[in-house]
């Protein structure tokens, strides 16, 4: 049976390679060879061609035997099929997964197939995080929630710690941004029987430019985009070209948002701080806001780029918790479960203390 | 040498006594010769006769009571002299036979200036502090209300229920000390708001995943270049806010109480 799927094999002893986070190479770990990325890349080329060749021939078989069932079509369209390389077991898998691992052997594992018809990413930022860095972060993360239940640390039965390389894109943009605002000055002066206050209003505009890069939007339908948002920012000092060897050992998905329905969420984010550099030029008042503003992109450019995420899941009754981690800083960010009882004690507490100091300070303003 | 120390002593008594005669005499209260100087001296003629009895025996009893001196005196004029100095020399010629304090409530008429003033005995049971505070919001309102016999019934009502918690507590009475359910409503809330501020705030320490709104961390600093940049002045508005007087005089010497304008 021709394979659907491809892993790294070692050429020395054909056990499944990984790229080991904050390494340079691709490694063995039972001979422990160690191999030039682009050497591994040239041998899996043809390999993926090969495996490619054979999915679209298992594809078509499999659609034909499908055919007139309403249910089976509405999977056919989301699911793909491929052969372990290693082990022979089936592996199912969604249209955007480009690598995964056997649920049978563990073995990792890239869907050649899915990644036709789309864009070759044109950087990728490495894991340098570990399993047991994100286990560990996590743990640390539990700190000092004073409102944490006790028995969720206790349990602390992590369900599934995935590594996943998410799709993003970077944009670089150049702006124009021009903006009023109303500032005020404030003079307070006293008289023998007066307090006199006089506030001077003031008209100020502002106009300049600017250059952002690399504001990262995932392009990701899956990745909950406040958790993504939430897990910035990445050091692009480390980010380096694509390679297919980097997800080797990791998950990985393919975009389902395009760069070009990403954009207004990167514009809405410059016109923010475009406005904020104008504003922090008004100086010299006691008060300054914004009344009107224009921002105008002169160019911009897009990247794309595979970034780093550990994606941990615990649950606790009977509620799943996401917690992801930036595979690159180790940056963990997560919604934590609350202890009603402690939510109630903790302010009665703070209301009961405070409450004999407050009465005596308000008596003695008020008396 | 004997004769010129007499000499000198009758010299010295005479100008005491020469003082002390220009000092009173310059006020136009009634002097009495025989006995205690009566309690309500209503010079500037705020009250009916009927009024002025019934604040008598008020203020009477009062004094019956405690052993103390509590006089109302009103003067049409202070002839341009300072009311504070004006009634504590009311008070030390004339109602200093308290034998637990002596106190005068002085009114002038022309000034609408009012005091109270003192002894240091009746300090230590009306204090400057709280207590004068207390008794001037007792007869204040009405005063200014040109109620004046029931301002002087509530001068005399309060000193008489100060006093007698004194000889209770074997303290003054203090306002600061009395339940107030207005400063409780206020702790109320000022304490349920820090509680709802430390309930957030352990909430929010829950959740770290929001949204970003701004893209700062990718601004490159030096592409930042300023083209336009103007000020242009606009108006002016002035708001305008009375100060608060304070009345009581400060601690120390040998008066207390305190005063101001009606």
């Amino acid at each position: 049976m021709a394979e659907t799927s491809v892993n790294y094999k070692c050429p020395n002893c054909s056990a499944p390679l990984s790229f080991q986070p904050g390494h340079e190479k691709v490694s063995c770990e039972y001979c422990g060879n160690e191999f030039e990325v682009k050497t591994i890349e040239e041998m899996f080329q043809k390999e993926q061609e090969r495996a490619a060749r054979a999915a679209e021939a298992q594809e078509s078989k499999w659609a034909t035997e499908q055919a007139g069932s309403e249910w089976a079509a509405a999977e056919a369209a989301a699911l793909r099929v491929c052969t372990c390389p290693s082990c022979g077991a089936e592996i199912v898998c969604d249209g955007n997964t480009m690598a995964t691992e056997c649920v049978y052997c563990g073995n990792p594992t890239m869907i050649p197939k899915n990644f036709d018809g789309m864009l070759k990413p044109d950087y990728v930022i490495p894991f340098k995080k570990t399993k047991q860095d994100a286990v560990e972060a996590l743990k640390e993360f539990y700190k000092g929630k004073w409102l944490l239940p006790a028995e969720f640390k206790a349990q602390n039965r992590l369900e599934a710690i995935q590594p996943m390389y998410v799709p993003f894109w970077l944009f670089d943009s150049s702006v124009s941004a021009h903006a009023g605002f109303r500032a005020t000055r404030v003079r307070v002066y006293e008289t023998s029987d007066e307090r006199i206050t006089e506030t001077s209003y003031y008209d100020c505009e502002r106009s300049g430019s600017m250059d952002f890069a690399r504001i990262p939007v995932d392009g990701s339908e899956k990745m909950d985009d406040a958790y993504m948002e939430s897990i910035e920012p990445f050091d692009y000092a480390e980010m380096v070209p694509f390679s297919t060897a980097f997800l080797t050992g990791f998950l990985a998905d393919k975009y389902d948002v395009d760069a070009e329905a990403s954009v207004p969420r990167a514009d809405k984010r410059i016109e923010y701080s475009a406005v904020g550099v104008l504003q922090e030029s008004v100086i010299g008042y006691d008060s300054v806001s914004c009344q009107s503003s224009a921002v105008i992109k002169n160019s911009g450019q897009v990247a794309y780029a595979m970034v780093p995420v550990w994606i941990l899941t615990t649950r606790y009754k009977g509620e799943p918790y996401t917690f992801m981690m930036n595979g690159q800083t180790g940056k963990v960010v997560g919604s934590l479960p609350s202890d009603k009882r402690k939510e109630v004690l903790y302010p009665a507490a703070v209301f009961l203390l405070l409450l004999p100091l407050m009465y005596y300070l308000a008596k003695f303003f008020v008396a | 040498m004997k004769k010129r120390i007499v000499a000198l002593l009758s010299v010295l008594i005479l100008a005491v006594m020469m003082t002390t005669a220009f000092a009173a005499g310059s006020l136009t209260v009634p002097q009495h010769e025989n006995g205690p100087v009566p309690s309500v001296v209503d010079e500037a003629g705020l009250l009916t006769d009927a009024q002025r009895q019934e604040l008598m025996s008020q203020i009477d009893q009062v004094e019956r009571d405690h052993g103390v001196r509590i006089a109302v005196v009103t003067l049409k004029s202070l002839h341009g002299k300072q009311p504070g100095a004006t009634a504590d020399s009311i008070l030390d010629r004339d109602y200093a036979d308290g034998t637990h304090g002596s106190m005068v409530l002085l009114l002038a008429m022309d000034s609408r200036d009012w005091y109270v003033s003192t002894d240091n005995t009746m300090r230590k049971r009306i204090t400057d502090e709280g207590g004068f505070k207390h008794l001037s919001e007792a007869f204040l309102p009405p005063l200014k209300e040109k109620k004046y016999a029931k301002a002087f019934q509530m001068y005399a009502a309060t000193a008489d229920e100060m006093l007698g918690y004194y000889e209770e507590q074997g303290e003054p009475y203090d306002p600061a000390s009395d339940f107030n359910l207005l400063a409780l409503i206020i702790a109320m809330v000022l304490a349920g708001l820090v509680a709802i501020g430390v309930w957030q705030i352990l909430v929010r320490q829950l959740n770290n995943v929001m949204h970003a709104v701004a893209a700062d961390t990718y601004l490159q600093q030096d592409s930042v270049a300023l083209t336009e940049q103007s000020d242009t002045y606009l108006y002016t508005s002035v708001t305008r806010t009375r100060k608060a007087k304070s009345s009581s005089r400060s601690s120390g010497g040998s008066h207390g109480g305190g005063g101001g304008k009606f």
